[in-house]
């Protein structure tokens, strides 16, 4: 719900489709009174601006909101780790009080910086304390030089997609992976999210009784019994002791990693009934590749569950 | 502490500009990835109230459909019902804020200076090279002097609109493109301008 979402805060939210399932999941930040920032996963953004096109116009034409895609505006950097906060006080300066008290999590700004518009939030992807800076992108370059300036000294290092996909999955974050086109929000855990109070895209199809159904698959994490042994994304889980057949077919894994915190290779999947089977070990197979690993149904948070890092 | 050993500097969106062999200089290529541009969207049911205003704070007339018109201070360029393109010569990141001072109320305004870059086109040929790769009839007879079109270009949604023609008399283009598809843009206009694209 967005009517409560206080101005310079962020909220994590998911679209629905019409037919109930989910388009995709995002954050929503409001910088003023009337203005908020909406992002998307990267493959999502042109159906998602689409959807919000198709809603404006069709569905409410009376209410009266504009809509525009800022996506090559800004230049956005995903700073994260435990110096996070320090590299930026060094960036930003005066520009603006980071301390955790004034910018808590989930906090949003846009101020001035070297002349220009400047936007901060406070977000976290990879579970790290984390921002993300955004400047008008003819600063991208400069920008992006001046951390790693600044952040001589404090380790910084550029991170890819490898690195964010391994930590997120630690987190049980989704991704195109998780939001297929085939999940709903109760699938993915995230029934919480939906309003009971109100109306809303996607409200009366998810309440199917194919979509209600609690054998439907639902988002788990899974661990290697032995941390050694790879798991893929795409193997198929089924019951200890069954043979690799359709028939015994419970679900799937849909992104896999060797965590090195966990020193594990772990994953989340989609498994019939999954939030009841904590605990259970099944078969991870995975015929096209030649896998066959015994893997123990786990919480989708393998690390830091409470969120110490990211709230530091 | 604020670190000051570092200034952040603009970089043009066009920095493989130069690359570009305009042969016998025939054809005009200008860089204007410095001026101001937002997208302003109209509040229902004020549209009347926003052309009066712009027209009295800016001197120009809101343009109804696709045209291009000029104020001196700012142009406009209908790019869809009820939205326009603004554009502000050497007003990059400040024009949202001078236009929100102006129409607060009337319309939102979403800075574009740099999700747009703007390139000017001129020469006697220029609409032999455009036509490599405009899918809109650019001819005089059908794209007048203040049209604007909103268009794909090689899979890439732009703009474009005529500007009144040079003193030479020659046609005058200008091309809001993509930021991040500014160089592709480049490296299409160069094999144009070599009749290849």
């Amino acid at each position: 719900m967005l009517s409560t979402l206080a101005i310079g805060r962020v909220r994590y939210g998911v679209i629905l489709r019409e037919d109930g399932f989910v388009m995709d999941d995002g954050t929503c930040a409001r910088l003023s009174a009337g203005r908020y920032v909406l992002s998307t996963s990267t493959a999502h953004a042109i159906k998602v601006m689409q959807h919000l096109e198709h809603a404006r116009q069709v569905l409410w034409p009376q209410m009266n909101i504009q809509l525009a895609a800022v996506t090559d505006q800004w230049a956005q950097y995903a700073i994260a780790g435990p110096r996070s906060r320090e590299l930026l006080q060094r960036l930003l300066g005066e520009a603006i009080d980071l301390s955790n008290e004034a910018f808590p999590y989930l906090a949003c700004a846009a101020f001035i910086w070297q002349g220009v518009t400047a936007r901060l939030f406070r977000i976290s992807f990879s579970g790290e304390l984390a921002y993300e800076f955004a400047v008008p992108a003819r600063y991208g370059d400069s920008v992006i030089r001046a951390i790693a300036r600044v952040g001589e000294g404090l380790g910084v290092i550029p991170y890819g997609t490898e690195a964010l996909n391994v930590m997120r999955i630690e987190k049980g974050h989704l991704v195109t992976n998780e939001l297929n086109g085939t999940t709903t929000a109760a699938d993915l855990g995230l029934s919480r999210l939906m309003s009971s109070k109100k109306d809303f895209i996607g409200r009366v199809l998810s309440g199917r009784p194919g979509l209600t159904d609690l054998n439907r698959p639902t988002l788990i994490g899974v661990r290697s019994v032995n941390p050694e042994i790879r798991l893929q994304a795409g193997a198929h889980l089924l019951p200890l002791g069954t043979p690799a057949t359709a028939k015994h077919d419970q679900g799937y894994i849909t992104s896999a990693a060797f965590s090195p915190m966990l020193q594990s290779w772990i994953g989340l999947g989609l498994l019939t009934r999954g939030h009841e089977r904590l605990g259970e070990c099944m078969r991870a197979c995975d015929p096209a590749r030649g896998i066959d690993v015994e893997v123990e149904v786990v919480s989708t948070t393998f690390f830091d569950s409470e969120g110490a890092r990211l709230r530091s | 502490m604020h670190n000051r050993d570092f200034v952040i500097a603009p970089q043009s969106a066009f920095t493989d500009l130069g690359d570009i062999d305009a042969g016998d200089r025939a054809v005009g290529v200008q860089d204007f990835d410095g001026v101001g541009l937002a997208n302003v969207q109209v509040h229902n049911g004020r549209e009347q109230q926003l052309a009066e205003r712009i027209n009295a704070r800016f001197n120009v007339a809101l343009p109804r459909g696709p045209r291009y018109t000029n104020g001196g201070r700012l142009a406009l360029a209908g790019i869809g019902p009820g939205s326009w393109l603004a554009i502000a010569p050497e007003r990059a990141n400040e024009l949202p804020r001078l236009l929100e001072s102006e129409i607060s109320g009337l319309a939102s305004v979403s800075d574009q200076s740099d999700g747009l870059a703007v390139l000017r086109l001129t020469g006697a040929p220029i609409r032999k090279v455009l036509t490599q790769f405009v899918a809109v009839d650019i001819h005089a007879r059908a794209f007048a002097v203040g049209d604007v079109a909103v268009t794909t270009v090689a899979y890439v949604g732009v703009t474009f609109w005529r500007l009144s023609d040079s003193r030479e008399g020659f046609p005058v283009f200008e091309f809001a493109v993509p930021r991040s598809f500014a160089s592709s843009f480049t490296r299409l206009l160069m094999k144009a301008i070599r009749g290849k694209a």
